[in-house]
Parts: C-alpha cells; structure tokens; sequence
C-alpha cells in the first residue's frame, strides 16, 4: 500500500501528465487505480474510533459525576438532569451530523453518548428509588433503545453496542437463573453460551449472505454478531476443553428446570436451523461451517443432556476447539475475511498454551515449567505470524 | 435527514426519555398513596455497608414460621402488628390475611407449614454513597436502624427512607 502523501501527489501529477500527454487518460487511470487513496479513508476511521473513545469516556464520566453527588441533589434534580443530559446529547447529535453536517464523526459519537446516557438512567433511576426489579430487564430496554437508535440515526457503533447489550442481557439472565437453581446448575451456562454462539455467529452469518433489505445492508448489525457469536461460542467450548468443568455437565443438566430446559432446546434449534439455512447459501464455506456450527450444536447438547465420562467429553470438546480453531483460518482464507484469520491463529496459541499448562504443569518444577511455556509461547508467535503473514499475503494478492 | 426519520429519531428519543420518567413515575405515585410503617432492621454484614454502593439488609420480618407449606419463588404475606417503635410480624401466609395490615414476598427456597422461611421482600437493599454509608455504619454501632417503608394495598412495599440512632 503506497504512502499517503505518496498517493495523493500521484494523483495530482497524474492530471499534469495527462495535460501534457505523457500518459494516456487512460494509463492515468489505471495508476491511480494501482495507489488509490486509503489513507484518507484510515484516517477517517482513526478520527470515529478517537471519537467513539471520546463518547465512552463522556459516558463513564457522567455517570461517575451523577453518581458521586447523587445525594446532594433532590429526585426532581436528579431527573430533570439525566432526561436533560440525554436529551442535549441528543440534540448534539442530530445538529452535528444530520443538521449542519459540520463535524459527523464528533456527531455519531454523541449519538453513542446519548444512548450511553440512557442506560445510566434506567439504572439510576433504580437506585434512587431503591427498586430491587429485575436487574436483567434494564440490561434489555438499555439493548432495545440502542438498536432503535441505531436504526433510525444509522450509527454503526450502536449496532455493536446493541447486540453487546442483548448478549449481556442474555448472559444474565441465564446466569440468574442457573444460579437460582444452585447445585451444580451453573456448570451449564458455557455449554448455553455455546449455543447462543452458535445461534448468533448463524444468523447473523445468514442475514450477511442472504438478507438483501437495504436497511440492513447499511447497519453492521450481522457483522456484530458474527463477530460477537463466534468468541462466545469458542470460549464456552474452550471451558470443556479442561476435563474437570466437563465432568459437572451431566449433573448440570440433570438440575435444569423447564425454563432452562426451553431455553436451551431454543438456542440449539436456532443454531441448527442458521446452520441448515447457511449450508444452503452460496457463500465459499458454507457446509463447512454448517457442518462445524451443527457439530458443536450437537456435541454441547448430548453433553448436557446425556452426560457421561467427562474425561471423554474433555477430549471431544479439545478436538472441536481445535478444530474450529484451524477451521476458521481456512474458512478466512476462503472468504477474505482476515479477522476470521486473525481469530483462529489467536485461538490457536490460546489453545495450545492452555494444553500445556494443562498436561505439563504439574509434572514439570516451577520454574522449568515457567521457561518451557515462555519458549513455546515465542513459538507459537513465531510460527503464527509467519503463516498469518502467508495466509494474508495471498488472500490479499 | 428525510422527514420520516426525522420524525422517527423525534419518537426514539422520546421513547428513551419516557422510560426513565415512567418509572419514577410509578414509584412516585407507590410512595405516595402507600401507607408508612416502621421496620427494624439491620445490615447483612455491619462489616461490609461500603460494598459497592449499597447497602444489603435484612429485617425481624425476614424469616417467619409458615402456617402453611411454600415452595421457592412463591408468594408470602406476613401480617404486621405494631410493636411500638416499629413493625413486626410472627407468621407467614401463602395467602394474605384479610384484616389488618399486610407485607408480602417471595419465598426463598421451599418449606414445609410449620417450618421458618426466609422471605425476600423486595426493600433488601439500599443505596448509599461513601458518606451516608459512613453514617449508617456509626449509627448502627450506637444504636438501631429502622427503614420506613410505604405499604401498598396488595402488600407491596418501597423503601421510603433510612432512620437510624433512633430507637
């Protein structure tokens, strides 16, 4: 990739030539073809990320402002000054970007800061008031707010922020509730965050590949939550990898009441009807990762409802992370989608450092141990970034 | 930016600051026709008030002998009578107690009539910053703690405020 001063000059001089029929239009064309102007674009999206930052860090701060003099202000203060906030950034907002068009990036991140604002609302107002509701519900209308924001303002850092949220709001609930149940109901929830994995990186995946709605076209709502999905569904298997936390899965199935029960056949048929549906697309990888999406729908499934050795289960869900792991590079290198790469080499080395510790650890002194996971971990980064730089090389070439 | 979405954004907004203003709202409009009593109470941990920023109670009418079997999640009412400085209550109910003045809540794990439950009533905690927590802890160590609460008429109940030192 040329140089952004480098681009920008050719791209002047390219008009002189042209004027002085040294190149044909033609030739011009195709030099600039060769070193378009992408640092302009990099540096735009450097200027959103700074902003997003910024909006984060208003956020937090208002928050911690609020909540430090809380008790100096009385409850219509208190109110009259969270609505009014969330309001003017409101009004910030659709001024900056949609109004004058002067600063739309500053604009997107007031958006975000206002969406921010509401969700400290909801949980504010809570407690002023003492309300001991059902804490997973603020986490659910804070989602529905961003999501209806980001649709009607079309910011995409609030479609990350809305499937963040639902996913918490998933997260919760589902812990709650197997931690209401006690026991060892709770060893349930990565086998329910693989699931939920699963069902969010399919869908969203099918709505990429197959939703032609403009309005999602615009929104990075399928990109969150393939994003999203896909680390949810590798962390929850990446717990059974280790054969202790696979032993409590039957027992933990055993313990989950009708509500959880649903919960779970909901999140695998969503998973596997995503995967089904994927399988009939037209994208590169489509029955590989269909066939790998139902493989590990079914392997958390029969774990949890059937049980058994746990030592076994440890090896079939170190054989699927791995796999997956392996898989995703190759599914990245087919599609040309570098982060898919990217992901897989990361869960590569995680892998194996964990296999290590897992197998040598106790076998090995400490600080033998210690020296040997250094020099496999300089390894791995060594052997991954020379095949990255391969695999990205050619998807690039 | 087309009318449409213009209007849309208009009503999003709208939505958000609505939601907040509601909630205050009902629980305004709870504390206003509800009925003030007077509960003692104490914190869970007397060593622990600053955890987080709030504070975790418990109360006399927290656990009570149930006149008839419950399982968890249930709901419970207990029936109060005045014992002077406050509130108390000796047994719980499946079913409210028609006369008098009633608090209910849910049961915390299953149990059998004639067995004590605990029952969580939805007043357990209460937020605080650093300095009232401060107060709270200091008074506590002097004296008693009393929570006001207003009652509704389905035996429902919001913390109104803390009152220490007082007994």
């Amino acid at each position: 990739v040329a140089d952004g001063s480098f681009a920008r000059q050719l791209h002047l001089e390219t008009e002189s030539w042209v004027a002085q029929g040294l190149v044909s239009r033609e030739q011009a064309e195709a030099l600039r073809r060769r070193y378009p102007l992408v640092p302009e674009e990099r540096r735009s999206r450097a200027v959103a990320a700074l902003a997003i930052v910024g909006a984060f860090a208003v956020g937090a701060g208002a928050i911690g402002f609020f909540a430090a003099n809380w008790d100096a202000i009385p409850h219509g203060g208190r109110l009259a000054l969270l609505l009014g906030v969330t309001a003017g950034a409101y009004a910030l907002a659709y001024h900056l970007r949609d109004r004058t068009g002067a600063l739309p990036r500053v604009g997107e991140a007031m958006y975000v800061v206002g969406v921010l604002l509401f969700g400290a609302s909801l949980f504010l107002v809570g407690q002023m008031y003492h309300v001991e509701a059902h804490d997973p519900l603020a986490l659910l209308l804070w989602a529905g707010g961003a999501a209806a924001t980001a649709l009607v303002a079309r910011v995409r850092a609030l479609d990350w922020i809305a499937v963040a949220l639902f996913t918490a709001w998933i997260g919760f609930e589902l812990g709650l509730a197997l931690d209401d149940l006690g026991g060892e109901a709770l060893a349930a929830l990565p086998a329910l965050a693989m699931l939920y994995g699963a069902a969010l990186y399919g869908l969203a995946t099918l709505a990429q590949e197959r939703v032609r709605a403009p309005l999602l076209a615009e929104t990075a709502f399928p990109t969150a939550g393939r994003c999203l999905g896909l680390p949810i569904l590798a962390g929850g298997a990446f717990v059974f990898t280790f054969s202790e936390a696979a032993d409590e899965l039957g027992a933990a199935g055993d313990e989950l009441d009708g509500l959880l029960f649903g919960a779970l056949v909901l999140l695998a048929a969503a998973a596997l009807a995503s995967a089904a549906s994927l399988g009939l697309t037209r994208r590169r990888s489509a029955v590989i990762e269909a066939a790998a999406l139902a493989t590990v729908v079914a392997a958390a499934l029969v774990a949890v409802l059937a049980g058994g050795d746990g030592a076994l289960w440890a090896i079939v869900f170190n054989l699927l992370f791995a796999g997956g792991a392996l898989g995703l590079v190759y599914v990245g290198y087919l599609t040309d989608e570098p982060w898919l790469v990217n992901l897989g080499v990361v869960l590569v080395a995680v892998d194996l450092v964990a296999r290590y510790f897992d197998v040598f650890w106790d076998a090995l002194p400490r600080s033998l141990g210690m020296i040997g996971a250094g020099v496999l971990i300089l390894a791995i980064a060594y052997l991954l970034e020379r095949q990255r730089r391969r695999v990205l090389a050619q998807m690039t070439a | 930016v087309s009318r449409r979405r213009r209007i849309a954004l208009v009503a999003v907004v709208c939505a958000q600051l609505a939601v907040p203003l509601g909630m205050a709202a009902l629980v305004e409009a709870d504390l206003a026709f509800g009925e003030e009593i007077r509960l003692r109470a104490r914190p869970v941990d007397p060593l622990d008030v600053f955890r987080g920023n709030y504070v975790v109670l418990t109360y006399d009418i927290s656990t009570l002998q149930l006149v008839r079997g419950v399982s968890r999640g249930q709901r419970v009412c207990a029936d109060l009578f005045d014992s002077g400085h406050s509130y108390g209550a000796r047994f719980a109910y499946p079913d409210p107690p028609t006369e008098g003045k009633t608090i209910c809540g849910r049961a915390r794990h299953d149990a059998r009539d004639g067995t004590s439950v605990a029952i969580e009533y939805g007043i357990e905690t209460y937020y605080a910053s650093l300095d009232r927590a401060r107060e709270i802890e200091a008074s506590i160590a002097r004296g008693e703690l009393y929570v006001v609460v207003d009652l509704d008429d389905d035996g429902s109940a919001r913390i109104e405020r803390l009152e220490v030192g007082g007994g």
